[in-house]
């Protein structure tokens, strides 16, 4: 019933965040050197266990919102998130509020973790806003601001179950609260926070961008990743063995078709905006450059001379863009080698199936 | 624990057991390795037991969900759970999973390949107190340290029964020193089994399926496809480089200049930005993003035909070690049997039934050439060219951006270039203007601005 004394199940580098690193978690929470800096959690780093539960409790809501909390520690500038729990609170369609009974609740479950010997505290809530995107509403906000004034490190973590399920991946954000009054984060001038404002791996959609929030000044957000252990992996690798029938049935390009057309799409627009701009911003500029058959890159790429000061934000857009454009077109790569490996596979073969069934007939 | 051939506590009745059926989903398993890592990582020592819970509807049950449980030895140095803390943490999940209504199924446990032995009997009884048909799941770590090619996941499935304790002594000829234990420990619970019969536990292995619904399947693909491998390596760099700068930074506070510190943060944030990406990189020999998520894909598809291969294989090692004479159709499948069962493993005892289905699965294989050959092949050209197009898009965007790079380097050394022109021209005008007279020279600076 103990476990075998053995080192190779787990490599104590590579599974280091499993570890609790007691001693420097009290140091930095003593230091709290997130209190100068409002900017100073950069991300969040959750583990493949409280991913999926946290995934798992925002799709048996509904369409209600959910709620619940993470444990974990500090390392450094991440947030890592070791396991998620629920909360017994009744959530409505368009809020979610821990009661007293649930703070009850859960200074309960943390007492039962530390019996346990795990002594992670919470470090941030969780809750599901099913189908309108990742982002912190008013309530949320304040509800945010209070716990970072009250048990800071905390950090908020918004998942959409229903855009997880019609785009086939986790939609998932974390945020923090800026300080009341706090005015450093203009979104056009460069710098730290920015570049995960309005997306870090996950692009905040053209169209979304508006509700995004009346308060989104209020907040930023951290960029969200994930980890699994050396066990974790084999055991998935074995898990997979099981679903080798849909790994190799199953078509990406027809399933995502809808997701990677709107994603398209999205990034069509994106490039009009960043055309629009550097029109707007050459017409003093040099003339010519612009006569190409594709009018809209040669402005992009002729735009170029134009002004290079002042035009960091068209730079760094164009850098996104080409990023996301990347992670599109590997993506459809990946599902056209799933549908050229089942062609290989099973229509070349073909000819050996009719035979084979012809002499079984017979 | 001694790991006996013959398990004293598995039930050695033939006859079909209570038909139960067991989905387990990936979350507990999960699960348990977390608590695996995590307890190796932070040097615990004591049982790796948990509770599970899920749905039990007649005779299917889910597994969906689990818990970590706090154990203790007790006097005859036999884990035990904290029967309060068990009870009340229950309680609070019990609280949490209303919709779907989910409870107590069972229980998990590091097990050896041979079974239960008597060392999770005191739990298992702790458990079945709370639900009378409570299973047991057995993570073998034994399988996990060695790992053989094509492996199933090193779990069995458990169920516990009361079964009559004569049979027990055909099996067991020679009496171990843990079944004399469990017996002793038997007895006062089973009052109600009289002294004539008595009756033991058993425990008999469950099929079981994997099942994932939606949203976990998702959120399982999420974390294997994702990057999460080159985690540590980036978790080293940065904290490296983060406590260098923490150490700078403390240096700077103990200057007790605030201002300082207000000009070394964003410089600090800027470079944590950078940072991660460029470890990713360097971490799987230069692997952008994309290109190990495309590794990971062909990983997942090379696993898959490697077992389909090993399924069809095993068809075919069946047909071909069928007895030559049932073959040829001078056996019946009885006969055939016997002599198979005779022939020491040379050949497969034949069953009709997987004989059956083994023609319909053929039959069936000319169902995957599509009867509209054309149609098909139209269609995967039409997605070819999709995402050649995209690709192509892809590079036209990246080349966009390449082009911009050169367009303003360019300017730059034009500007500089026009400008050293431009002062070449308007030193010689100056020259001129020196020759002819202070009118042309004024001439050219207006000219100029």
């Amino acid at each position: 019933m103990e476990l075998p004394p053995t080192d190779k199940l787990v490599d104590a580098e590579r599974d280091a965040l499993y570890n609790y690193p007691e001693a420097s978690h009290n140091e930095q929470t003593s230091k709290r050197p997130w209190a100068k800096d409002p900017n100073y959690f950069k991300s969040v780093r959750i583990s493949a266990v409280a991913l999926i539960k946290m995934v798992m409790h925002a799709r048996s809501g509904g369409a209600l919102e959910v709620m619940g909390l993470m444990q974990g520690y500090v390392s450094r500038t991440a947030l890592v998130v070791t396991d998620a729990f629920r909360l017994p609170v009744e959530g409505t369609e368009t809020r979610v509020n821990a009661q007293d009974d649930a703070n009850e609740y859960l200074v309960e479950y943390l007492r039962l973790c530390r019996e346990e010997s795990r002594l992670e505290n919470a470090v941030g809530w969780y809750h599901s806003h099913p189908g309108y995107g990742c982002w912190l509403s008013g309530i949320d906000v304040t509800t945010q601001h209070l716990q970072q004034s009250f048990s800071d490190p905390f950090v908020a973590v918004v998942i959409d179950p229903d855009r997880t399920v019609s785009a086939n991946k986790v939609e998932i954000g974390a945020f923090r609260t800026y300080p009341e009054g706090y005015k450093g984060a203009a979104p056009t001038t460069g710098g730290g926070g920015v570049e995960f404002t309005q997306d870090g791996y996950q692009t905040v959609p053209l169209a979304k961008a508006d509700d995004f929030g009346a308060h989104s000044s209020r907040y930023y957000s951290l960029e969200v990743e994930h980890f699994k252990s050396t066990l974790d992996t084999s055991l998935l690798e074995l898990l997979w063995n099981k679903y080798w029938v849909q790994t190799l049935a199953q078509n990406p390009l027809l399933t995502n078709r809808d997701y990677s057309a709107s994603q398209m799409l999205d990034l069509a627009s994106k490039v009009q905006e960043v055309v629009k701009d550097v029109r707007g911003g050459r017409s003093g500029g040099v003339a010519g450059a612009g006569g190409s058959v594709l009018s809209g890159w040669g402005a992009l790429a002729g735009g170029a001379g134009g002004g290079p000061a002042g035009k960091g934000g068209v730079d760094r857009r164009l850098e996104k863009i080409v990023r996301d454009v990347k992670q599109v077109a590997a993506k459809e790569r990946a599902g056209l080698m799933a549908t050229d490996v089942k062609a290989k596979v099973f229509t070349c073969g073909c000819n050996h199936g009719g035979g084979s069934g012809a002499t079984t007939g017979q | 624990m001694a790991i006996e051939s013959v398990n004293a506590l598995i039930s050695a009745q033939k006859a079909p057991g209570s038909g139960l059926q067991v989905a387990l989903h990936p979350l507990p398993i999960l699960e348990i390795s977390d608590y695996i890592t995590r307890s190796y990582q932070r040097g615990y020592r004591g049982a790796i037991v948990g509770a599970l819970i899920g749905q039990q509807n007649g005779r299917e049950i889910t597994i969906e969900h689990s818990f970590t449980c706090k154990s203790q030895k007790n006097d005859q140095g036999l884990y035990e759970l904290d029967e309060a803390w068990f009870l009340a943490r229950l309680e609070q999940v019990r609280l949490v999973h209303k919709v779907p209504l989910l409870d107590l199924v069972g229980w998990y446990a590091l097990v050896p390949k041979t079974g239960p032995t008597a060392l999770h009997l005191p739990i298992h009884r702790q458990i079945v107190a709370q639900n009378e048909s409570a299973i047991l799941l057995g993570f073998h770590i034994d399988d996990l340290l060695k790992p053989a090619a094509g492996d199933p996941l090193p779990i069995t499935i458990y169920e516990s029964n009361m079964e009559a304790a004569d049979e027990n002594e055909n099996v067991v000829t020679s009496a171990q020193s843990g079944e004399g234990e469990d017996k002793e420990m038997k007895d006062p619970d089973e009052p109600a089994a009289g002294p004539t019969t008595k009756m033991v536990l058993k425990f008999r292995e469950l099929p079981y399926t994997t099942e994932t619904g939606e949203a976990e399947m998702i959120a399982m693909q999420f974390i294997r496809e994702g990057g999460a491998n080159a985690y540590t390596v980036v978790d080293d760099i940065n904290e490296k480089r983060i406590l260098e700068q923490f150490e700078k930074k403390i240096a700077v506070d103990g200057d007790g200049k605030g201002k300082r510190r207000a000009v070394t943060s964003p410089e600090e944030s800027s470079k944590s930005d950078q940072q991660p990406a460029a470890a990713v990189a360097s971490k799987d020999a230069n692997l952008t993003k994309p290109e190990s998520e495309y590794m990971s894909a062909l990983q997942a598809k090379f696993n898959a035909i490697k077992m389909m291969k090993s399924r069809v294989d095993l068809v075919v090692a069946y047909l071909e070690k069928l007895p030559p004479d049932f073959v040829e159709g001078q056996q019946t499948a009885a006969e055939a049997a016997e002599f198979a069962k005779v022939s020491d493993g040379k050949f497969t005892v034949p069953s009709n039934n997987i004989l059956r289905q083994i023609q319909a699965l053929v039959t069936n294989i000319e169902l995957a050439t599509p009867a509209q050959q054309a149609t098909l092949e139209r269609e995967i050209l039409q997605e070819t060219n999709d995402v050649n197009l995209i690709s192509l898009i892809a590079d036209l965007v990246s080349s966009v951006s390449d082009v911009r790079e050169v367009g303003k380097k360019f300017a730059v050394v034009e500007s500089a270039r026009n400008q050293k022109a431009r002062n070449n021209v308007a030193s010689a005008q100056f020259d001129l203007a020196d020759y002819g007279g202070v009118g042309s020279g004024r001439g050219a600076a207006v000219e100029l601005l």
